[in-house]
């Protein structure tokens, strides 16, 4: 809704009837994905034109995700250290509250997490544990 | 004066570009503290006006800490300060 590159999955939650099931644990199922997700709670369940609580606190994590994107920026021009650390403090404590606003819509049920396969998992680990060979010091004549 | 001696750091000054970021980092924290007490006022739940109200006042005080570079940046002894490094511009 907000941003086509945003981690958390935004407003799927709002489908109707969708992750009724409530809440399920990664499970050890090979192939099958798996859906993590909250049980809804029930006060946001009237959808008018009006903003509700949910659309308040949507709204508030896109401006904490809007702060910490512009704090970036600001934080690796600053010129001088005092004013680096401030704003690198602001830029901390900013990704701090984004995230209290996300673990807490999580924990009502408006996000929901999809669990990659084992098997898609394990691939990837082998891949990038075979790639290891090519840093320096892995090489046999590292050092010598 | 600084030129004479190498500096291993930018001195404390606000450049043009700092001044630039402190104007839109402050006015985008008056916004959100703003729009964070606007909602808490309107908000149904309790648990979460709460939170709305704990947001409004995070970003007072990011305001705050912002702030506070342009003020002391604006005592005498800066002052004095950016006039001897106007000198050396010009």
């Amino acid at each position: 809704m907000f941003d086509q590159n945003q981690r958390w999955p935004g407003n799927r939650g709002y489908q109707p009837g969708y992750g009724q099931q409530g809440y399920q644990s990664f499970s050890n199922q090979p192939s099958n994905q798996v859906t993590i997700k909250n049980p809804q709670t029930g006060q946001t369940s009237v959808k008018g034109p009006e903003m509700n609580d949910r659309d308040r606190l949507n709204d508030m994590l896109a401006t904490e995700k809007y702060l910490t994107d512009n704090f970036n920026v600001f934080l690796r021009e600053a010129s001088y250290s005092q004013l680096h650390q401030d704003v690198s403090q602001i830029l901390n404590q900013t990704h701090q509250e984004a995230r209290n606003l996300f673990t807490f819509m999580f924990s009502q049920g408006w996000y929901s997490l999809q669990a990659e396969s084992a098997q898609q998992v394990a691939e990837a680990a082998q891949q990038f544990s075979n790639y290891q060979t090519q840093f320096a010091q892995n090489q046999p004549t590292f050092g010598m | 004066m600084y030129n004479q001696t190498r500096m291993n750091e930018p001195p404390q000054v606000i450049t043009n570009k700092d001044l630039l970021y402190l104007q839109d980092a402050l006015s985008w924290e008056l916004l959100a503290s703003k729009k964070a007490y606007h909602f808490a006022t309107e908000c149904q739940d309790p648990q979460i006006r709460q939170q709305l109200e704990h947001l409004a006042g995070v970003h007072q005080q990011h305001y705050q800490t912002l702030l506070k570079h342009l003020q002391t940046h604006s005592q005498p002894q800066f002052t004095n300060q950016y006039q001897q490094f106007n000198q050396y511009g010009n």
